[in-house]
């Protein structure tokens, strides 16, 4: 049994297929790289797994349990976690806000004791957890923020910070070096190996191939929602099929 | 913001002194709207829902306690409990489809359901009077008629007080963050645990709890309650009035309820126009003051 199993995942919008037969497996505590070129359904199939979507065909298994039987709000719990390609910020938030809110699931308060103001001490406990997370992340100066008054890069910072602050075990990561310019994503590539080091099981879709074939152990390569590759960096790079792809993705630009 | 609130509470308290009846009237009339206007701070300020349909838990709110006073002999301050919790019941009901539907799907249930409310009082006579519209004793406590709408004006200032308070701690609270963080994105706090379902439903209750209360204290106020008070566009200017007061803030809450009290005393010249007045408002006040009258300026925060 693997870490997380994806076993012949289909689905279509309106008919058109987006995902077909999709199925590999994802080994605890490495980084797989999912990449392909536009519109290849690398973001469909990370929102089929964190439950965005349901997937109209196939299976999902983290550590044995089927994930499709889960509700969207129930993952966390299971210590899943996910980041987004265009952000998605609590934006009239601050940034301390946001990451509290990350750890929204283990909170248990009755509604009695929050109207009469008795939650005090539950408010303050989630925002030093909250605190702790900025910290490690360097962004504690930036706190009392409003989210959006940050630049681009610091924003993509906070929304790591609000999946991490809940310790999941497994992070998918939908384009985190997207926007950024080298010397940024160089120092997200950093990042994501020491979320490694801490023992996360990442997936990581990114379109910056640099990143991708630095950090990943294994890569899953996509094409017209169907999977055309799979390996370790070397041999994917190599592979016929997937420079084909990429060529085919060139020409088409 | 402190010194606001203080400078708020000591104008509340003065208002009455040196008005008529007629002063003290629309003075109570503020505070059952602002009751509403509180519970749509909740519904659409925190939760980021539309209810085009508050008129209907109104109804209910007033109706519930009406009857329950008048055929079960239950005290009045019993009484608004009752019509607060019928309304939520049903409010909790109108949001179930909040399980399976997105979007402004809701907004039109809420439509539907006050429109159903509406009919249902008006057929069925033999427990709501029906066209003939239905008597309600005057407010009292423990045994005191509140017999001038001076007095009557207190309790309903505590009362506003007291819930504007509760949904100043809603607000700073994990299940009120949970709910701005919805409105906010949908996607990302339900990755962070927050149950979409869950919070809608609560903030629907609640919203429509207070909504109840109000209709309760408005048809004690009033003296007697007739359907074509609780149509659409009551439901309308309920909506107006949290948009021009704004939606984030108690004293957003209110002004616009004192706008929505006055106004009447100046647009009732304009007669069939006055709902087109309302909304040519209701334009202008999203187009220029996008935080309502309580917040030229002001962000929507989490707490504080």
């Amino acid at each position: 049994m693997d870490f997380l199993e994806i076993e012949d995942l289909s689905i279509a919008f309106a008919g058109l297929r987006a995902l077909e037969r999709v199925s590999f497996n994802v080994r605890e505590g490495e980084i797989l790289g999912l990449i392909g070129p536009n519109g290849a359904g690398k973001s469909t199939l990370l929102n089929c797994v964190s439950r965005v979507h349901t997937p109209t065909g196939g299976g999902v298994r983290y550590r044995g349990e089927d994930l499709l039987k889960k509700a969207i709000h129930e993952l966390p719990a299971l210590r899943i976690r996910r980041t987004f390609q265009n952000l998605e910020l609590f934006k009239d938030a601050t940034v301390r806000e946001n990451v509290a809110m990350g750890t929204a699931f283990r909170h248990r308060g009755s509604i009695v004791a929050e109207l009469f103001g008795l939650d005090g001490s539950a408010r303050r406990a989630v925002d030093e957890r909250a605190d702790k997370m900025l910290k490690v992340l360097e962004l504690a100066e930036h706190a009392d923020t409003k989210v959006t008054a940050l630049p681009y890069g610091l924003q993509k910072s906070v929304e790591l910070a609000r999946a991490l602050a809940s310790e999941p075990k497994l992070m998918l990561l939908d384009e985190p070096a997207a926007g950024m310019n080298p010397e940024e994503s160089r120092r997200v590539g950093e990042l994501i190996l020491r979320l490694k080091a801490l023992g996360i099981t990442l997936v990581l879709v990114e379109h910056d191939m640099r990143l991708v074939m630095r950090v990943c152990d294994r890569i899953v390569v996509l094409d017209h929602g169907e999977k055309i590759a799979e390996g370790d960096p070397q041999t994917v790079r190599n592979d016929p099929a997937v420079v084909a792809a990429y060529l085919g993705e060139e020409a088409d630009a | 913001m402190k010194y606001l609130w203080l400078g708020a509470i000591a104008l509340l308290a003065l208002a009455p002194l040196g008005l008529s009846n007629y002063g003290w009237y629309i003075l109570c009339v503020t505070m059952v709207y602002a009751l509403v206007a509180l519970s749509l701070n909740i519904l659409t300020g925190m939760a980021g829902q539309i209810s085009i349909g508050h008129a209907g838990f109104w109804a209910l709110g007033a109706y519930g306690s009406a009857i329950a006073m008048t055929r079960l002999g239950v005290p009045f301050v019993i009484a608004i409990f009752v019509g607060g919790t019928v309304a939520g019941v049903f409010g909790a009901l109108v949001a179930l489809p909040a399980l399976r539907v997105t979007g402004h799907y809701l907004a039109i249930a809420t439509l539907a359901f006050a429109i159903l409310v509406q009919q249902v009082l008006f057929e069925w006579e033999s427990v709501t009077g029906g066209r003939q519209g239905l008597a309600v004793p005057r407010p009292s406590l423990a045994g005191y008629e509140l017999q001038s709408d001076f007095s009557y004006y207190y309790f309903l200032l505590a009362l506003f007080l007291a819930l504007a308070w509760m949904t100043r701690n809603l607000r700073g609270s994990f299940t009120g963050r949970s709910m701005m963080a919805l409105r906010m994105s949908p996607v990302a706090a339900q990755c962070a645990g927050i149950s979409r379902a869950r919070h809608i439903i609560l903030a629907f209750a609640l919203s429509a709890f207070l909504t109840g209360v109000s209709g309760a204290l408005y048809g004690a106020l009033i003296g007697r309650l007739s359907t074509e008070t609780f149509s659409l566009s009551a439901s309308l200017s309920f909506l107006t009035m949290a948009v021009i007061g704004g939606l984030g803030s108690e004293v957003g809450a209110l002004l616009g309820a004192a706008f929505l009290a006055a106004a009447p005393e100046v647009l009732r010249q304009f007669k069939d126009a006055e709902m087109v007045i309302y909304g040519a408002i209701l334009v202008l006040c999203v187009l220029f003051l996008p935080g309502g009258l309580a917040g030229v300026g002001r962000r929507w925060t989490f707490s504080k």
